[in-house]
């Protein structure tokens, strides 16, 4: 076969597969035909064969992957569930009589669905045809109401569980339920601090996030607790059924995962929601996510087996090391270049192709390896909401009604502010990196 | 050419057809990993067959869902910079990647997954991941089928292209 410097190998690789994205050609295809291009060059047609088969064969006999189709299953049979409009109602009762109390009940709203749902998309549409109505009713500035939707529903893969940990944890050989635990507090951290910038803007900007009117709010104190509690206490049930078993050591994720697809269905019945038609649509929904994130999982695979094989892993890391810029300074450059490929790929093709890459940079660089990866993980948080390409502004720009007179632009703006919080919140998890680390050493110190 | 679209009304049939039915495996999904959950944390009698049941039935969700995925052309793709290009550029530019990199990885695949699949019917594989060593042949069928229904996809996807590609010149 041909010789040549693995830094020939990697232009070789890289500059194709950049051409093919940005001409829009489907990710998955790109990755695996200039993989095996590349790989036929320098291995023959005999070895790089075999080594596709094996790549393929196994992503599909990983028990841990078989956690996907389950928790997409979940996160659509939630959706159609009406539980969300129940739980929306209850929150709001109760923070009505806060400044901006309807972007705050968003915000929460989306952190309770998101410890049920795994999928961007499932709480982003949730949240936005629930929450969205009423806000612009209530005059709320358009900005605040379209930023607080995609926070909070970009929220739903963060906090466990989710589709995204799912595929990480594989990826970077980190157990899925550490990661659970670790992306746990982070993401209520970054909860609070949307739902306290909430409040403080709207302290400071009435107009922005009027409260809720005092004719509406009178409703005896027990009435109101019944109604939170009759609405809340099935998700939470779901809820404790997925990550409770998982963060007692009970079950592994795929287990929990199976636990928590079927309780949603029962969930869906006991609420009439359930019939064939339904179960049949969520069905098909499954299996066409389910196949789309797969086939990128099989194709990145083999794109990295023919990169790492070649050397090409060790031309990548000494670019970054070789800057010279020390132990914070690397770090810096792999956040800033995850930062910008969010702004442009989508995050499953971020994972599979960065995670091989730089996760042994971050051990060669001395970081915990769950922090690392929990780091790069609220880090593509941004990438849900940076444009030109942010599922979370594609979903609201989606459902937005033409008479509410939301345009692009509102939505870029406000999202904004989140973004930063969410660099705010990198930065805490830094100066503390117990946000992180703690709950995980806690749980497995019993 | 008549035959390319009787082939192609053909082919989408089978695509979607494939990809519902393999669409309620999932079910069998749940009901597999379930069925251990309940008999091992509740009667601490764990099966001998779920785990090696489950990842037939993922693996197969995952293949047989490939085709209805490019019929109905749901890939991930980045469309920031190429929405801007008239439909015919985007027409050109499918067509050629289509031939430089789904064609010969799809026959690849193809062709490996075939002499897999007859190997392991003549050894009569078993698989080895636990103690219940099932028969991996039925699996490593199933993968050959799939990416068959995935090239045979990406023909009819082809030709769409390239009719739609004709249908704006006249």
């Amino acid at each position: 076969m041909i010789e040549a410097s693995p830094e020939f190998i990697t232009l070789l690789l890289f500059i194709p597969l950049l051409v093919c994205i940005l001409l829009g050609y489907p990710l998955a295809l790109a990755l695996g035909g200039i993989g095996m291009t590349v790989s036929l060059l320098f291995y023959g047609p005999e070895q790089t064969f075999a080594v596709f088969y094996n790549r393929v064969w196994g992503v599909m006999i990983d028990y841990t992957f078989l956690a996907v189709p389950l928790f997409v299953f979940m996160g659509l049979m939630l959706e159609r569930s009406g539980v969300s409009e129940r739980l929306f109602g209850a929150i709001y009762l109760w923070m009505g009589p806060i400044p901006g109390g309807l972007a705050v009940a968003t915000v929460l709203l989306g952190t309770i669905l998101a410890a049920a749902v795994g999928i961007v998309g499932a709480s982003v549409v949730m949240l936005g045809l629930i929450a969205l109505p009423a806000m612009h009713a209530r005059n709320y500035k358009k900005e605040l109401a379209c930023g607080s939707i995609c926070a909070g529903g970009t929220l739903g893969i963060l906090i466990p569980p989710s589709v995204m940990l799912v595929v990480y944890g594989p990826v970077a050989d980190i157990g899925v339920g550490l990661l659970f635990m670790g992306a746990f507090i982070p993401g209520f951290m970054l909860s609070a601090l949307y739902i306290t910038y909430i409040i403080i803007v709207c302290l400071l900007k009435p107009d922005w996030g009027p409260p809720l009117p005092l004719s509406e709010r009178q409703m005896p104190i027990s009435r109101r607790i019944n109604i939170l509690l009759t609405s809340l206490l099935p998700t939470l049930s779901i809820i404790f059924a997925v990550l409770g078993t998982i963060f007692l050591g009970i079950a592994a994720p795929t287990e929990a995962a199976s636990v928590g697809a079927i309780a949603t269905a029962l969930l869906c019945a006991v609420y009439k929601r359930l019939n064939l038609q339904v179960l049949q649509e969520t069905l098909y929904q499954t299996i066409k996510v389910t196949s789309m994130v797969m086939i990128i999982a099989m194709c990145a695979g083999m794109f990295t087996a023919t990169f790492l094989s070649l050397g090409c892993g060790k031309v990548f890391e000494q670019a970054i090391l070789g800057m010279a810029m020390g132990r914070w300074g690397s770090f810096l450059i792999i956040h800033a270049i995850v930062f910008i490929l969010g702004m442009f790929i989508d995050w499953i093709g971020i994972i599979f192709i960065m995670i091989p890459l730089v996760t042994p940079i971050g051990e060669a660089l001395g970081f915990n390896k769950l922090w690392f990866a929990m780091m790069i993980i609220v880090n593509l948080q941004m990438s849900f909401l940076t444009p030109p390409f942010a599922y979370a502004l594609f979903y609201l720009r989606g459902i937005a009604q033409p008479e509410w007179g939301i345009e692009t632009h509102h939505i870029v703006r406000g999202v904004i502010p989140f973004i930063l919080l969410i660099m705010v919140g990198l930065f805490l998890c830094i100066v503390f990196p117990d946000i992180i680390l703690g709950l995980p050493k806690l749980l497995s110190m019993k | 050419m008549g035959f390319m679209r009787s082939y192609s009304k053909w082919v989408e049939n089978i695509s979607e057809f494939v990809g519902k039915g393999a669409s309620w495996l999932t079910v069998a999904l749940m009901l597999s990993i379930g069925y251990e959950v309940i008999m091992r944390y509740g009667f601490r009698a764990p099966t001998l067959w779920s785990f090696d049941i489950s990842y037939m039935l993922g693996g197969s969700i995952y293949l047989l869902g490939l085709a209805w995925v490019l019929k109905e052309d749901r890939n991930v793709r980045v469309d920031i910079i190429s929405c801007r290009f008239s439909p015919k550029t985007q027409l050109y530019i499918n067509i050629l990647f289509t031939v430089l990199l789904f064609f010969p990885m799809a026959v690849m695949l193809l062709k490996i997954s075939w002499e897999r699949m007859i190997h392991s019917w003549r050894i009569l594989e078993k698989a080895s991941y636990t103690v219940w060593y099932p028969p991996i042949y039925p699996l490593r069928t199933l993968v050959f089928f799939a990416f068959l229904f995935w090239l045979l996809q990406g023909i009819c996807t082809f030709y769409r292209n390239i009719e739609k590609l004709k249908g704006d010149r006249s």
